[in-house]
């Protein structure tokens, strides 16, 4: 069981974790300072903070701190009324939706511990958009309650920048900007952030990158940036700055995957499940789709189909027993030409 | 400035950058002449060049304290030189932590 910490209840370390962390040479300033300070900032300060987490996951020290966690649930639960919206973009592979199950895990468990409830209250595989469309999604965000971590993994199937136009990017487009009371917390996946509808990521407060993969180790270093969109004088301007916690610009962080949170133990399978499932019903609906548009069905061919699985053995059996053109019309409602075609396609003749 | 040549006259480059570049490399080089200077203490008056250097001290309060750290090496270690050489050392210290020379990384979990 991996105990986490925040700023509150760290002061209370027992003596015996104090030891076990000195043990692991892991300096207890990474607890007790809520942030690490890793020295000169100089190409050796990644290396050093991937050491640190390493070794809290190796050895199974507890949690540190999190002050961004503890920055989105203030803000999500404060009295702004304000929610905190994200992208956390990577190549394929790296660990983003670990990454962010890890962040989100992370948020419910600080939120449950405020308020003294469940940390599955707040977060849960049921809270993750898998490569869904934005059907899914709506339905997804229709039924979160407040308060909620919601995952979009892969937003760029849902909200591509190339569809920027069309009705459902603007439907996802007008929730997220309205959704703020809802207080969630939503955080966006992309291989690139640009791949994600402009007006999308101009509602977005931090953009996030996976900077360094430790999948051996279990963990991602991530940089994070707070986002302003501005819009003066006829032009746009993003500003980018790093989040700022205990008058330090912070550099790094360190995300590991969720399923080291106790109340998230397993995710990581169910998530794998889902997520291949999905991607193999996307594949078949794009494939289907690719195939239809390669081979369009005429609709002629296909209501000519149509009627002779309707009445094609009432005009043979007509055929057959000698009645006239005439009253084959008049018997099953269909015009001349139409019977004219069905006849020779039935091997018959008049 | 030429990059060919080696005379090396940054001064006019040095006009379009910021006022810490400017402070940073204007304050190297008087460092520069006070080494030299104090290669050869004889020719030269000690007190003078060691206020004269101090008196670029940003924070006044600091330099007060610095020059009286001074006074106070002289009469300690009974050379001009060392007192002032040391006091300049921790000059040089203050400024490395209030112009930011080392920038520091962090991190968080």
């Amino acid at each position: 069981m991996v105990h986490v910490f925040n700023s509150r209840n760290v002061k209370d370390m027992d003596d015996a974790t104090k030891e076990q962390i000195l043990a692991a040479d892991v300096p207890l300033s990474v607890y007790t300072d809520c942030i690490t300070d890793l020295g000169p900032k100089n190409r050796s300060a990644m290396g050093r903070f991937a050491n640190i987490c390493s070794a809290i996951i190796s050895k199974g020290l507890p949690l540190p701190p999190s002050p961004f966690i503890e920055f989105v649930v203030k803000r999500t639960t404060g009295k702004s009324r304000q929610d905190f919206t994200g992208t956390l973009d990577g190549k394929k592979g790296v660990g983003k939706s670990y990454s962010t199950g890890y962040l989100q895990g992370r948020y419910a468990i600080e939120i449950a511990d405020q308020w003294g409830q469940d940390p599955k209250d707040y977060f849960s595989i049921e809270n993750c958009a898998l490569l869904e469309d934005t059907d899914g999604i709506t339905k997804i965000l229709d039924e979160a309650e407040k308060y909620q971590a919601i995952m979009i993994d892969d937003a760029s199937v849902a909200l591509g920048s190339r569809d920027f136009a069309t009705q459902k990017n603007k439907n996802l487009n007008k929730i997220m900007t309205v959704c703020r009371t809802k207080r969630w917390f939503v955080m966006q996946n992309a291989p690139m952030s640009s791949h994600i509808d402009l007006q999308e990521r101009e509602l977005m407060d931090m953009s996030a990158h996976v900077y360094k993969s430790f999948h051996e180790a279990g963990f991602n270093l991530i940089k994070i940036n707070s986002v302003n969109s501005v819009f003066r004088a006829g032009k746009k301007k993003v500003f980018e700055q790093r989040f700022t916690f205990y008058d330090q610009k912070i550099d790094y962080f360190c995300a590991y995957s969720p399923d080291i949170l106790d109340p998230f133990k397993g995710f990581i399978a169910k998530y794998d499940k889902q997520r291949e499932e999905a991607a193999n019903r996307l594949i078949s609906e794009v494939t289907g789709a690719e195939h239809e548009r390669k081979n369009p069905v005429d609709k002629r061919a296909e209501k000519l189909r149509e009627f002779m699985e309707k009445h094609g053995q009432t005009i043979k059996d007509m055929m057959e027993e000698g009645k006239s053109f005439r009253a084959i019309c008049r018997k099953t409602g269909l015009t001349d030409a139409m019977v004219n075609k069905i006849i020779p396609q039935m091997g018959l003749s008049r | 400035m030429n990059v060919g040549s080696k005379d090396f006259t940054p001064t006019t480059d040095l006009l379009a950058g910021s006022p810490k570049m400017m402070y940073t490399y204007f304050l190297l080089s008087e460092c520069a002449k006070y080494l030299d200077a104090m290669k050869q203490p004889r020719d030269i008056n000690v007190d003078t060049t060691t206020n004269s250097l101090l008196a670029f001290c940003p924070n006044t309060q600091k330099r007060d304290k610095f020059w009286q750290d001074y006074i106070d090496r002289k009469k300690t270690k009974d050379s001009a030189v060392t007192a002032s050489i040391l006091t300049i050392g921790d000059f040089q210290a203050y400024l490395s932590e209030i112009l930011e020379f080392t920038e520091k990384a962090h991190g968080a979990f």
